[in-house]
């Protein structure tokens, strides 16, 4: 086992470097650059080409590429993201203050899809072809289909609109309460309402996927022998579907979840504008435009390693749920 | 700020630009709020109340601001709270004149070559501090050091020293007269003390840039969360505040960040927020179903969308060419069609609100048969099987190119296309990214006709950056960074426009601009398509709301809004 992680996480060596090469080159080949960003407070500014290139000159901006990729590199293994162009804070301030938020959001959102999709998965797995399941089958494909968008939009103007104040249309808590002036029930009850929303739209569109996964891999473990002969033994079906079946049934669910942790801290562009929530993915996204480089970088690579991360925590977590598995 | 919000979904950079020039902008004359509630015809009917201090106003940003540093700021969300930390030098009237703020008085030379300005006695930091000359002085030079890290350094190109005299007196030396010098130097006075222990290269990161804001203004910071919201207290202190009746009134402000535009009008309409400039396309439902809770105030944009014509591009090198595509193009039919009537078409480069417009200046009408008469005095030759004009066995074809995913944009660009075709010309529409755009095609000069917008300072200054060669001159890789995409290099223009730059005579100076626009005008290096009126949405209960010209619902004049009465 400890051969078998020494050589996974020695493998993710060279796949990250991929990695930093990749999101370096992206930026790269965007058409644009901070300077125009920063310089366009000004017209004057704009129409002097040697501010434009002063500018670019104090950033290193003008050095050959490679070496701008290595002082990067090179930076960033001394735990240094650089700086932020837009906001003039290390790149680490600027994701510290949003990273809090997209977790807050998607570890109910996560806690939510499991809890939900997996019994979802089970009962229409176990009544295949009823009525329960057609309309879990119906709900899951109408929650894939759905833009999350236009869900967000219909909530927006469905649900906050007509609550009379007690569902806010965005934002992620109200300005003044804190913990320091409020009771901690009135502050997560603030907070609550305000996740509400969300919430909603990340669930409904994340149902799809683990319920289908759910039931199909249920249906194939109701049809193995030892299920069989758990009935024929004469257990109760209950216990032969969540004690015998379920737990087989789950092992191909963990395969699918290594992007779990990335999602995490991943974010989604479009939630976290439509709800105002301050998160990861909002920030990559204002960094994008505004070719904030350093910013960018450091999320797209934040969300490969946390994706590398997950999978070899699947792997491990393999040998735990199913004793045959062995690494050597 | 609302400016922005419109212009930036058209395109990126330009936008800030005017926007920032804006934001330090207008104040108003000191007249006590309440009885000026008719400064302009939508203004509704004064309160019969008095204002009473209290209340929050909730704002929207679309956007993280970037900075609370008044000389480092460089977009207009960092505007937004710059606007009510800091106090300026100077205060503008709704004609753009100069009043006192900081600046109790000022003088020029007679050489034109030193301002002296004498600093109001008695005003204090919000930490207690008082704020005199060397706070002027440190806020100015800071700028004209080399090791400045913002975007502001030719703002101040023209100024050669700054002097103080003693603790209320400072005087500006100048290299040359400089007329737009009071806009260019009005800049929010930062405290000298607040910075002690950085040095200008290191300012942004001193607690004063960003944290812990030091300003003379009617607001002060009191909390700050990255990503949410940044809620301001009224300034009990202002300096300002006999002088407006008590004012600033309202307690706090919330400035709430609102990244997606159709989720800000659903805050708008939930009474959420308490000001907003919606899309052209959203006004006639918000003046209908929301009259009895919003208010609205119409304005015109102190600038506009037009197009650039490559003037140093066969065909268009020739003006009786860009005359045709300009008496060609169906403007009517844009704003009739594109932007629901709520937009004007501008007769020249100076919108009519400012004060060099000159008046004898008409919009074109659209005129096919004339148009087609100046292309066939150009050389042209219509070929009758394509309908399209030919020269030399060339077709008269041009490319067309402008920012993807806004609408008004893309439909600019059909109706260009189908309006020219009229004229025999044949337009290739090309949409892509902004800033691959700008990259690829604008900046090196590979177009013939591109669609921007354009935002006006206070003073008409803001043509050099249009129209002055020395804005539209390739750099070593040939690309033209300046705003004088265009390529248009008329000697006449340059002269008037440096002219003007230095001329105080308000008069001599307006001749200049009259002759500079009737040469633009003629010329026709540019398009001008159209100049929108924007309409800004302030909930009913929120009064004394000042409605600016060029500038609508600004934040500037917040000191004055008022929600509680006595």
């Amino acid at each position: 086992m400890a051969r078998y992680l020494t050589k996974r996480i020695l493998n993710m060596i060279p796949l990250l470097f991929i990695v930093t090469l990749l999101s370096f080159g992206i930026m790269q080949l965007a058409p644009g650059g901070p300077e125009y960003v920063i310089l366009s407070a000004e017209a004057d500014a704009m129409s002097d080409p040697q501010q434009v290139e002063a500018l670019r000159e104090k950033w290193g901006l003008n050095d050959p590429v490679h070496i701008q990729y290595f002082r990067w590199v090179g930076n960033m293994l001394q735990g240094d993201f650089g700086k932020s162009y837009y906001y003039r804070l290390p790149v680490k301030e600027v994701l510290a203050s949003a990273l809090p938020n997209t977790i807050r959001l998607n570890f109910f959102a996560l806690v939510l899809i499991y809890a939900i999709s997996i019994p979802l998965g089970v009962i229409s797995a176990v009544r295949q072809y009823s009525k329960t399941d057609m309309i879990v089958t119906a709900t899951a494909f109408a929650g894939q289909a759905a833009p999350s968008f236009w869900v967000a939009s219909l909530l927006i103007w469905g649900v906050a609109m007509n609550s009379g104040g007690l569902i806010p249309t965005n934002g992620i808590s109200t300005p003044g309460i804190t913990f320091e002036t409020y009771g901690w029930l009135s502050v997560l009850a603030d907070r609550a309402k305000y996740m509400f929303l969300p919430l909603i739209v990340i669930v409904f569109g994340g149902l799809t996927g683990l319920t289908r996964y759910m039931r199909s891999s249920m249906l194939e473990v109701l049809r193995e022998d030892y299920v069989r002969t758990a009935r024929a033994k004469g257990l109760a079906e209950k216990v032969v579907i969540y004690k015998h079946a379920l737990r087989n049934a789950v092992l191909p669910i963990l395969a699918v979840s290594g992007g779990l942790l990335s999602s995490l801290v991943g974010g989604s562009v479009i939630i976290e504008n439509v709800f105002s929530w301050p998160g990861i993915g909002r920030v990559a996204w204002q960094a994008v435009n505004n070719r904030d480089y350093n910013v960018s970088m450091a999320v797209m690579l934040l969300s490969a390693v946390l994706t590398m991360i997950g999978y070899l925590l699947v792997d491990i977590a393999y040998v735990w749920v199913d004793p045959r598995i062995k690494y050597d | 700020m609302r400016i922005s919000r419109r212009a930036a979904s058209l395109l990126s950079l330009l936008v800030v630009a005017g926007l920032a020039l804006s934001a330090c902008g207008p104040k108003q004359d000191p007249t006590p709020p309440g009885n000026n509630g008719g400064a302009q015809n939508e203004q509704p009917a004064p309160s019969t109340g008095q204002p009473a201090v209290g209340g929050n106003l909730n704002l929207v940003l679309e956007k993280e601001p970037d900075s609370f540093n008044s000389i480092l700021y460089t977009t207009a969300y960092g505007a937004e709270i710059v606007t009510q930390l800091y106090a300026t030098l100077f205060e503008f009237n709704e004609k753009y004149e100069p009043t006192p703020y900081v600046a109790e008085s000022w003088e020029m030379s007679e050489d034109q070559l030193t301002l002296s300005i004498k600093i109001r006695e008695g005003i204090k930091f919000t930490d207690g501090t008082d704020l005199d000359a060397e706070d002027v002085a440190f806020t100015l030079e800071a700028i004209m050091h080399p090791d400045y890290t913002g975007a502001r350094a030719s703002s101040l190109r023209d100024v050669e020293s700054i002097e103080v005299v003693d603790k209320h007196n400072l005087k500006i030396h100048l290299k040359k007269p400089s007329a737009p010098l009071l806009t260019n130097i009005n800049y929010g006075i930062l405290s000298k003390e607040a910075f002690e222990g950085y040095s200008i290269a290191e300012m942004e990161k001193a607690p004063a840039s960003m944290d812990a804001p030091v300003g003379a203004g009617p607001y002060k910071l009191k909390e700050y969360v990255r990503g949410q919201y940044v809620v301001m207290e009224r300034n009990p202190d202002w300096f300002m505040s006999e002088q407006y009746g008590g004012a600033p009134f309202i307690e706090t402000l919330t400035f709430k960040i609102i990244p997606d535009s159709q989720t800000a009008l659903a805050a708008l309409q939930n009474g959420e927020i308490d000001r907003l400039t919606p899309e052209a396309s959203d006004v006639a439902m918000l003046e209908t179903q929301f009259a009895d809770k919003l208010t609205a105030y119409n304005w015109d944009r102190n600038g506009f969308g037009y197009m650039t014509l490559n003037n140093s591009k066969a065909p268009l090198d020739d003006k009786r060419v860009r005359q045709a595509l300009t008496l060609g193009l169906d403007r009517e039919a844009i704003i009739t069609g594109v932007l629901e009537d709520r937009a004007t078409i501008p007769p020249g480069p100076i919108p009519p609100i400012s004060w060099a417009y000159d008046d004898s200046i008409e919009v074109l009408e659209r005129d096919v048969e004339k148009a087609k008469q100046l292309l066939e005095e150009a050389g042209f030759v219509m070929n009758e099987s394509t309908g399209i004009y030919e020269r030399d066995g060339e077709p008269l074809k041009l490319t067309f190119f402008a920012g993807a995913g806004a609408t008004t944009t893309e439909a600019i660009g059909a109706i260009a296309r189908s309006s020219w075709k009229e004229i025999g010309v044949d337009l290739d529409v090309q949409m892509i990214d902004f800033n691959a755009m700008m990259d690829n095609y604008v900046a090196p000069g590979k177009f013939d006709v591109t669609f921007s917008a354009f935002n006006l300072g206070l003073d008409p200054d803001s043509m050099f950056n249009l129209f002055h060669s020395s804005a539209g001159q390739p750099d070593a890789n040939g690309n033209v960074l300046g705003f004088n995409r265009a390529r248009f290099y008329n000697d006449r223009v340059d002269e008037l426009l440096e002219k003007a730059r230095e001329e105080f005579d308000p008069e001599k100076r307006k001749e200049y601009y009259s002759e500079f626009q009737r040469i633009v005008v003629d010329e026709a290096p540019v398009i001008m398509v159209y100049s929108n009126v924007y309409t800004d949405f302030v909930n009913s209960r929120v009064k004394g709301v000042v409605n600016f010209p060029g500038f609508g619902a600004t934040s500037d004049y917040i000191y004055r809004w008022y929600i509680n009465e006595k």
